[in-house]
């Protein structure tokens, strides 16, 4: 199962055509496209607009959670509706399950928050404020754990946690360490652990690296354009069979030395 | 302070904000800091942005800011424009 995966596009007036060339061969690359967040610059409905725009010629299925250039705005409903409009999928403590090529892939999302990670992680403690910050953290992990339990309780043969937010700090290095509690949160980490997953995806992180790995070892990949430098990345899910060798142009000897 | 000029801190963030909230940027993470050398003062903008447009607006924004606090620092853009264009490769087996 062939899967591509962007984030942090942020298209605004002034980049209409910029994304839409490379998305062109998207089908003969994969069978659906994630998307991890911050496809405005500022979160408007015009630019949300211009984005879809941008996917005209993508014929695979889309699912897609917002971030938070995506709620600069205030009008995140609305750019949800815009892109339902044109088929997109947008999750947000939800999960939904496509059909591909006879499995099913799960894929559980929610724009994630920030909080920071492991022993310099942000309680909710003192002020209303800082409660509220954090407690909107726990809030979203909660949901992304309960989604991913319930996609395996459906039978999902693979399953996807997509999120904004970075679920692990070893894919933020490279940002300085002062803004680590504003890109992410171990709490969305642990909820991935808690209830298992093939593959973690995220943007948020410009200056993050793609490659990561939870404590408990589910792959994360930080998406981010900035960081992948492309207009998707391409993961494979599960066992490699003769679709997505034939997808990806490989040949038997490659297959057999890179499986 | 007291009607002296604006501490190099205060206006770093000042400036961070005003990259972030101007819609002609709008862009969240730059790096700005400050180089002092024989040549003077400047002030230095890094990081990725989406669009030429918005690269070349960075300069504006920030001088702008500058000028409302009465600095003449030299304004530096190193920012690149990330192009999104279809990918290299296979696609990388995960599980």
């Amino acid at each position: 199962m062939r899967i591509a995966a962007i984030a942090d596009v942020h298209i605004g007036p002034d980049s209409v055509g910029t994304f839409q060339p490379g998305l062109a061969a998207l089908a003969d690359d994969a069978e659906v496209l994630l998307i991890a967040g911050d496809l405005t610059k500022c979160g408007t409905v015009e630019e949300a607009e211009l984005f879809v725009d941008e996917l005209d010629d993508v014929t695979v299925p889309i699912v897609a959670v917002l971030g938070n250039h995506d709620h600069h705005a205030d009008r995140p409903h609305e750019v949800s509706e815009v892109l339902r409009q044109r088929d997109i999928t947008v999750l947000e403590g939800t999960s939904t399950i496509l059909h591909l090529g006879g499995r099913q892939l799960g894929i559980a999302g929610v724009k994630g928050f920030g909080g920071g990670f492991a022993d310099t992680a942000a309680s909710a403690f003192g002020e209303h404020e800082m409660k509220a910050f954090v407690r909107h953290t726990q809030v979203v992990a909660e949901q992304l754990g309960t989604e991913l339990h319930r996609l395996a309780d459906a039978g999902c043969e693979h399953r996807v946690a997509l999120m904004h937010y970075a679920p692990i700090a070893d894919t933020v290095a490279g940002e300085r360490r002062e803004i680590y509690p504003f890109l992410g949160s171990q709490l969305l980490g642990e909820a991935v652990d808690d209830a298992g997953a093939d593959l973690a995806v995220h943007g948020h992180a410009h200056s993050g690296i793609e490659h990561g790995t939870t404590p408990g070892g589910i792959p994360v990949r930080n998406v981010a354009l900035p960081v992948i430098g492309c207009a998707y990345r391409v993961y494979v899910l599960g066992e490699i069979e003769e679709r997505d060798v034939a997808m990806a142009g490989w040949d038997v000897a490659r297959h057999e030395r890179s499986a | 302070m007291n009607g002296g000029p604006t501490p190099v801190e205060h206006l770093l963030t000042r400036i961070c904000d005003a990259l972030a909230l101007d819609a002609r940027v709008g862009e969240l993470g730059l790096d700005v800091h400050e180089e002092s050398g024989p040549i003077g003062r400047r002030i230095v903008v890094s990081g990725h942005v989406s669009t030429a447009e918005r690269k070349h607006a960075i300069v504006a924004v920030v001088t702008e800011v500058l000028t409302a606090h009465d600095d003449d620092a030299e304004v530096v853009d190193r920012t690149i424009v990330t192009v999104a264009g279809r990918p290299d490769g296979d696609g990388e087996v995960v599980s």
